[in-house]
């Protein structure tokens, strides 16, 4: 039976027989009376004594109330730091959880502290390390199951789970879809927002020494050590090392350099940057007033450089032996650096540059070699389902898949529309799907201003007999200005954005059908929702009209 | 087993463990068991995988069941608890509400705040890296930091505290700079 009175507890403590909860409780009573508590430390002491004469060690549970007497001093934050730091005996914990009861911010605040400290020892601490942690469950999910095929039957599992359910997936009518959507128009914003950000800080830390700044990287971007940009993603004149991943670098003048790892490059304060090793690939949004060609950026590679500006370009300098130049929008001349041989490369062209020669080769345009860096650079957050945005100039995907997906081709990165062009209409909140008869459009003048053009496309997986329904979402770094989902709009507008239609039966339907394919565009106008629905007949094709400034 | 599940398998622990055993630990386990309770929780959500609600977040489900195991570990007798104390762990689970709202919280880009941790760790001093190192890759206690360095445990626990702060600091900015 537990005890509340104060000798009878001092007692049963020195005998070594108190629970818990009367060491607890002692504890309390001794923060309330200084003379209990300097007749308890008596007690304590002298038995120590006799213990100490007897055998060498002292028991935890009086330790435990030492502890909780030091402990009594502290305050609620030394106590929340001691806790953090591992060094809380049983009893102190419980003198924490009193005070955390009342204070639920400092609880929730320690969580995160704790959470924290997780994340530092896996990354300090090789016994903490993924390669451990994974070892570690293999032979314990091997040793409880007594199933060899366990971890392969897990990994079926977990695939087929992912692929029916991707990640962040924005839910259509039927399920609880609207607090998914408002996650999607704050991640949209949180993209612009950032965007905005380092935009707007370029050109003042240009003054600071700083002449670059990382606007976007994926998550699995490392650099080295000793090449590194600064912690606010600001880059120096210098070289730089990235390991892993590919990052999105904005430079001086709108120009913009996309790196995919191993990578080793230089950049300068004029906003042009040289290629040591790797991939990269650049962009520029800047035109010459006088003569209306855009200002490419001074991107070279050994003894390969760009001589006159285009839109997006890459080089491929992988090889020691040979460099490849690719032209993914406009056109542009390429030289070798050490002679005058300088050859024109138009758009979705490709030439490499033999270094033992000295000569310029042609190859084929293949530029899925520079995917990861483009996917940074084409526009598109491809955050929710499957999707898979295309590289420029490929019109059909080589790429076998065994779901279907949503696949993005870039049609224009860059273009001022001719005449107004007529777009269906689409109110951001609300879902639109193309109607038998003619859905309602609208004019969209483009007042001068850039636009950029992506087309969308169900591909269904030609395995599939039954029909497919696809679920994405994507958000874009540009405001979308117009929404073509109605098969006869696309076949108007075709021209207008240079789309190539040759593989398509002339006036086939191609849009959306109000037979299970839905759109939704954000609130904020950023983010697109698709539900998709395959037929055997007709296929599923949106257009995005993007505003460039 | 051949090489490529292998592969997948890694993969796809990979993109959960280090939120999973970030979430364990906050709700006031024992260093020492933190990663025991996060296979376990792997091994659970296995052999229940039928029970898996797809309209969820696999992340968030794992954190449930985790939730679960630890919620248990108050039962137990006190030499098999993997928790520090029964109330500790009650006052934590209390402020952690839903597993869905944990995706948002503490869980969530679990494996981007790692890499930019990672990336924010290389870039200190050395006696900063040495006192972190000391505390987390040898699991020194306060007092026996400060007898190595030659400083005295308060003074080691607010070293921690500032060292921890700043690197706090520097993730949150490289997630927010780096568009993790």
């Amino acid at each position: 039976m537990e005890s509340n009175d104060s000798e009878t507890l001092i007692d049963r403590l020195v005998a070594g027989e108190a629970s818990d909860f009367e060491v607890a409780r002692l504890s309390e009573m001794v923060g309330r009376d200084p003379t209990l508590a300097e007749e308890l430390r008596e007690e304590l002491q002298f038995s120590e004594w006799i213990r100490h004469a007897v055998r060498d060690d002292a028991s935890a549970q009086d330790q435990s109330l030492f502890d909780s007497l030091e402990f009594r001093d502290l305050s609620v934050e030394e106590r929340v730091s001691l806790a953090r730091d591992g060094d809380l005996s049983s009893a102190a914990a419980d003198e924490l959880a009193r005070n955390l009861l009342d204070a639920p911010d400092l609880a929730a605040n320690l969580r995160s502290e704790l959470f924290e400290d997780e994340m530092i020892a896996q990354i300090v601490s090789s016994a903490k390390s993924e390669n451990a942690f994974v070892d570690s469950l293999v032979t314990r999910m091997w040793a409880e199951t007594n199933e060899d095929h366990f971890v392969e039957d897990f990994s079926k599992k977990l695939e087929e789970i992912e692929r029916e359910q991707p990640d962040n997936v924005v839910a259509f009518p039927g399920r609880s879809w609207k607090t998914k959507v408002a996650a999607v128009a704050s991640l949209a914003a949180a993209v612009a927002i950032g965007a905005f950000f380092i935009t707007s800080g370029l050109e003042s830390s240009l003054s600071s020494g700083a002449v670059a700044k990382i606007r976007k990287s994926t998550v699995d971007a490392i650099w080295a050590p000793d090449s590194q940009p600064n912690r606010e993603g600001k880059f120096v004149k210098g070289t730089y090392r990235l390991e892993s991943g590919a990052v999105s670098i904005e430079l001086a003048d709108g120009k913009s350099l996309a790196v995919q790892g191993p990578a080793v490059f230089e950049v300068d304060d004029s906003g042009d940057a040289v290629l040591l090793e790797g991939i990269a690939l650049a962009t520029s949004d800047r035109t010459d007033l006088t003569t209306g060609q855009p200002i490419g950026i001074g991107l070279s590679a050994k003894n390969v450089r760009f001589s006159k500006g285009a839109i997006t370009v890459g080089l491929d300098a992988r090889s020691s032996d040979s460099t490849e130049a690719i032209v993914f929008s406009g056109e542009t001349g390429i030289c070798m650096s050490e002679s005058t041989i300088c050859r024109d490369v138009y758009e979705f062209e490709a030439i490499k540059a033999d270094h033992s020669h000295s000569k310029f080769v042609d190859v084929p345009y293949n530029p899925r070699a520079f995917s990861k860096a483009w996917e940074l650079v084409s526009g598109i957050e491809k955050n929710l389902g499957d999707i898979v945005i295309e590289l420029p100039g490929i019109t059909s995907s080589s790429k076998q898949s065994d779901s279907g997906e949503i696949r993005v081709f870039v049609e224009r990165e860059r273009f001022k529309p001719e005449s107004t062009m007529e777009v269906d209409v689409i109110r951001p909140g609300y879902f639109a799907s193309s109607s038998d008869s003619k859905t309602e459009g609208r004019a969209l003048a483009s007042n001068g201003e850039e636009m950029r053009s992506y087309l969308l496309q169900l591909w269904k997986n030609e395995d599939q007999p039954e029909d497919e329904e696809i679920e994405a979402s994507m958000t874009f770094d540009h405001p979308v200005v117009g929404v073509i989902f109605s098969s006869e709009r696309l076949w108007e507008s075709d021209r207008m954005v240079g789309a190539s239609t040759q593989h398509l039966a002339e006036n086939s339907n191609r849009g959306l059908d109000s037979i299970g394919d839905q759109i939704l565009l954000s609130e904020d106008g950023r983010t697109l929702n698709l539900k998709l629905k395959s037929n055997a007949t007709d296929i599923d094709q949106v257009r995005v009209l993007v505003a460039l400034k | 087993m051949d090489k490529s599940d292998q592969e997948l398998f890694v993969r796809q622990v990979r993109e959960h463990h280090a939120s999973l055993r970030g979430f364990v630990r906050s709700l006031g386990v024992n260093p020492l068991w933190v990663d025991d309770i996060a296979q376990e929780a792997f091994i659970v959500a296995y052999n229940r995988l039928d029970e898996f609600d797809k309209d969820r977040d696999f992340g968030a489900w794992l954190r449930g069941i985790a939730r679960n195991l630890v919620i248990n570990e108050r039962r137990k007798d006190a030499r098999r608890k993997r928790i520090i104390s029964d109330n500790l762990t009650d006052v934590l689970l209390s402020t952690s509400s839903t597993p869905e709202y944990e995706a948002e919280e503490l869980g969530d880009r679990g494996l981007a705040k790692v890499n930019a941790l990672r990336e924010c760790i290389r870039e200190l001093p050395e006696k900063s890296l040495s006192l972190i190192k000391a505390k987390y890759e040898n699991n020194s206690s306060a007092l026996d930091i400060a007898e190595t360095f030659g400083m005295k445990p308060p003074a080691v626990r607010k070293a921690l505290e500032r060292l921890r702060a700043s690197l706090r600091k520097c993730m949150e900015k490289r997630m927010e700079l780096f568009g993790a």
